[in-house]
């Protein structure tokens, strides 16, 4: 997809420009000739060169410059009923259900957080009131159970929940 | 070979607590090589934290399990549906979908899973053989030996894994890039946390492996729609594949032994491996022109190669550190958190748990034998399941699992981002594993570099003076440019196509 070759090619190219520019103020130790910038700046010039030409290919390509083009009308197409659309549509929310989950399960604990998130999802692939219900409890409860009971792993009680029973 | 240390290795995975781990891995390993998006790396990267827990002498058999039996279990749907359930069946749907609807399903599944076991035991006994030597060679590598040694890795798996060698180079130097965060690995000054605290240590290679190949699996998965179709439920006829084998043992040895050779190459897998194979098997059969339409040699090929890349892969991450495949990379993360170092002082400090592993890989194949015979019929229709069901769990575990197993809160981000970072570059046809690798190999590559430096004063020419170094260097160099003549062939034979086209029409 061209517009994911556009996003790699110009985060790389970001990448390499802020870590040249952030080598610039690391010492050099005489015992270590290449020392701490050696590495980085011979990874950041190899990267952003890649960028750039990449970005040169895209752009400078006529088939793909159309491409481009015709990959931005169809975001614009975003909200419209076709069955590419809604699958779009259902990726990004589920995208950014995961940005938000890690936030809640440092404020209202992993068990809450876990159920609530699996039923959110479920409900965005538009299963069934109940059996959502029912698949996120059990699951959610049994995820939570693993980790608590069996690897009596750290489980993150939940910032606001703790503040609220003090 | 030591067969004390065997004996006492097979006393550790005949326990109770052993077979019962070896096995359940096994059968996880098959049922999630069945379900389409779960491959054996995701089913890995979401069984890992809780490995964390178990002693290291139980958590390998059982990852080697899932290995084992992920890599076959693929196959099932791959025959009976057309449906590969990892993409290192896809040569054996071809064949096997075919001989399916010729009415020969049954011995397409015996052949797979008879070929698998012998790929599998194939490459087992290369994998002792092999790792034992090469682990007393790499006493002799110094940090230019190393260095090279890390470069060739690197252009390898841009040479044979993307289809731009830019591509390629891009996504590489964005992990180099990403391994620099943290404290240098000379001299402890932080470098590129931008205040960040939580990264003073670095990117974690778990959580980052996890992301780039878990998470951004489900949100890969969460924007498909749903695969229908009817499955068909039969054992496999095991014994017609044992027919054949006095007529196709040339073929299947050879097949295992291409499939154990590409293993060892670092960064390429059973895809291709099963690719290579098929290709052999095809250029030399009496009767080419049938495969295509269901040629058992095809499912031969495909099954004992890509299961013979289990034993291959293992041979450079138990001696050098060098993950052959993303499975390996992912249990080269699993020796991290158990504090073990792959190479050669794994084989003088922890011998009895590489006799282990070596161990387990024999019993793993067995055990997918057994529980192959059986798993078309009672496990087939998990290749329809649900995405609905299967997505939410793959988020929960892959993002949640990590920081976990290992108590940093900070993990969750950690998998989110590179989840984000690994759906982008799949996307893109960008090479993913190119970024995972170089995430983990960056700290050796660079450090190697550094030390080389020093023990010459600066001078570059210690990289080319020293024979090893020199000629991994060399191999390195051709690989990219092997890379780069493969992709302007590949785009002149596409104008070609295009201009041949436009003609027609």
């Amino acid at each position: 997809m061209v517009l994911c070759e556009l996003a790699i090619a110009a985060i790389s190219l970001l990448v390499s420009i802020v870590f040249f520019v952030q080598s610039l103020s690391l010492p050099q130790l005489p015992a270590d000739p290449g020392g701490p910038s050696l590495f980085p700046r011979l990874m950041c010039f190899v990267t952003g060169i890649a960028a750039i030409i990449l970005l040169v290919q895209l752009f400078g390509n006529r088939e793909k410059r159309e491409e481009i083009a015709q990959a931005f009308a169809a975001f614009q197409q975003f909200g419209a009923k076709s069955e590419g659309a809604e699958l779009a549509r259902r990726r990004l929310y589920i995208i950014a259900l995961s940005a938000l989950y890690p936030f809640f399960i440092v404020r209202l604990g992993f068990l809450i957080s876990t159920i609530v998130f699996l039923f959110v999802v479920l409900k965005v692939f538009k299963v069934k009131f109940l059996p959502a219900a029912v698949y996120s409890l059990v699951l959610g409860y049994g995820v939570y159970y693993v980790f608590a009971e069996v690897l009596r792993a750290y489980i993150p009680p939940g910032m606001w929940l703790s503040g609220l029973l003090g | 070979m030591d067969t004390g240390l065997f004996a006492v290795a097979f006393q550790t995975i005949f326990s109770l607590q052993g077979v019962l781990l070896i096995a359940g891995g096994v059968v996880i390993g098959i049922i999630a090589g069945i379900i389409p998006g779960l491959t054996s790396s995701v089913a890995l990267g979401l069984l890992l934290p809780i490995t964390f827990v178990l002693p290291k002498e139980l958590a390998y058999p059982m990852l080697l399990g899932i290995y084992c039996g992920a890599t076959y279990g693929g196959a099932i749907p791959a025959i009976l549906l057309n449906l590969p359930g990892t993409p290192t069946s896809a040569i054996t749907a071809i064949e096997g979908n075919r001989m399916t609807k010729r009415g020969r399903g049954a011995e397409a599944l015996g052949i797979a899973v008879v070929g698998s076991t012998i790929g599998g035991l194939f490459s087992a006994v290369v994998l002792i053989f092999l790792s034992l030597r090469l682990s007393r060679v790499a006493f002799y590598f110094a940090g230019p030996e190393y260095f090279a040694l890390t470069f060739f890795a690197v252009a390898v798996v841009i040479a044979l894994t993307s289809k731009s060698v830019v591509k390629g180079i891009m996504a590489a130097g964005l992990g180099l890039l990403i391994s620099t965060i943290g404290l240098d690995p000379v001299a402890p000054a932080p470098r590129f946390t931008f205040g960040i605290t939580e990264i003073l240590i670095g990117i974690p290679e778990v959580p980052a492996t996890i992301g780039l190949f878990c998470t951004a699996e489900a949100f890969r998965l969460a924007g498909q729609g749903q695969l229908t179709g009817t499955v068909q439920r039969m054992s496999a006829d095991w014994l017609e594949a044992v027919r054949q084998l006095p007529r196709k043992w040339f073929l299947v040895l050879r097949s295992a032994a291409i499939g154990t050779f590409i293993g060892i190459l670092p960064g390429t897998g059973a895809t291709m491996a099963s690719f290579f194979a098929y290709g052999e098997a095809k250029s030399r059969a009496k009767d080419p022109e049938r495969f295509g339409e269901g040629h058992e040699d095809g499912v031969w090929a495909s099954e004992a190669s890509n299961n013979a890349v289990t034993g291959g892969a293992l041979v450079p991450m138990l001696t050098l550190g060098i993950p052959g495949d993303v499975n390996t990379m992912i249990l080269l993360g699993a020796m991290t958190v158990h504090g073990l170092v792959p190479g050669p002082t794994l084989f003088r400090d922890e011998l009895q748990l590489v006799y282990i592993i070596f161990g387990s890989m024999i019993i793993a194949n067995l055990f997918m034998f057994a529980f192959g015979l059986i798993a078309s019929k009672y496990f087939a229709k998990l290749a329809l399941a649900d995405l609905k069901y299967l997505v939410p769990i793959i988020l929960v575990l892959s993002i949640s699992g990590p920081a976990m197993g290992s108590g940093h809160i900070y993990y969750f981000w950690i998998a989110f981002i590179f989840g984000i970072l690994g759906f982008l570059l799949e996307k893109g046809g960008f090479p993913v594993i190119a970024t995972a690798m170089t995430v983990m190999l960056g700290p050796i590559l660079e450090s190697n570099l550094r030390r080389g430096l020093m023990l010459s004063d600066g001078s570059y020419a210690v990289f080319f003076t020293r024979p090893i170094s020199l000629v991994l260097i060399v191999l390195g160099v051709l690989a990219l440019v092997w890379g780069y003549r493969h992709e302007a062939v590949q785009r002149r034979k596409e104008r070609e196509r295009a201009a041949a086209g436009g003609a027609s029409a």
